[in-house]
């Protein structure tokens, strides 16, 4: 099962894995190569759908297939969505995977949320400050 | 916001109430402002708007009713 180090911020931890995101294989539009971007995901159970800062779906030249009305903790904002193809370090990946392109800090590239962590067995220690995060067919 | 998909959301939110009483659950394909068909999963929705428009864009989102929003709660999130 792949283990990661949660990273220490102030009074708390934050689980987050290193992941590559790639245009999907149904939409792609775009004819140009098709190159994956690193990107650090942050865990997040309070998310119901994962989502992508816009910028790194820009950069992939990916073309939105849907936009929806979102929730967040400021408000309610019209976001586009993509699909997209995610990648985890184990080589195991998601593909034609809708993600919505949401105004997130910087410091984080993606939110992975429960569409995505319900189908997988996540473990946190949090006094060794490590999490494992699998998927098994 | 990409404009691309302008037009076919505001056919989306003007049929909103009509497609959430009738099949929520399920996913529209809109091509400008024409409903092009409703679908069982979005990937069916996908392949029918590639067959009928190439290299053009469309929109296919699934029918969500109000009860049950996307929500992403982190105060990471920022309003726009």
């Amino acid at each position: 099962m792949p283990t990661y180090d949660a990273i220490l911020g102030q009074d708390t931890q934050f689980l987050t894995v290193p992941m590559e995101v790639s245009r999907a294989t149904h939409y792609p539009l775009i004819h140009a190569p098709n190159i994956p971007i690193p990107i650090r995901a942050l865990i997040d159970t309070g998310a119901t759908h994962t989502a992508i800062r816009e910028d790194i779906l820009l950069e992939l030249r990916a073309v939105p297939i849907g936009r929806q009305s979102v929730e967040t903790a400021a408000g309610q904002v019209v976001c586009d969505q993509y699909f997209v193809r995610l990648a985890f370090p184990d080589g195991k990946y998601v593909d034609d995977f809708r993600v919505t392109a949401i105004p997130i800090d910087k410091t984080v590239d993606c939110l992975l949320g429960m569409d995505i962590l319900r189908f997988g067995v996540l473990v946190y220690d949090g006094k060794a400050g490590k999490f494992s995060l699998d998927f098994q067919p | 916001m990409n404009a691309m998909l302008d037009r076919e959301f505001q056919t989306f939110q003007e049929n909103k109430p009509n497609l959430v009483k009738n099949h929520v659950g399920k996913f529209v394909l809109i091509k400008d402002d024409e409903i092009i068909g409703i679908f069982e999963n979005e990937l069916d929705a996908i392949k029918q708007g590639n067959e009928h428009f190439k290299d053009s864009h469309f929109l296919v989102n699934e029918i969500i009713d109000d009860k049950f929003k996307i929500r992403f709660m982190p105060s990471l999130v920022r309003a726009r």
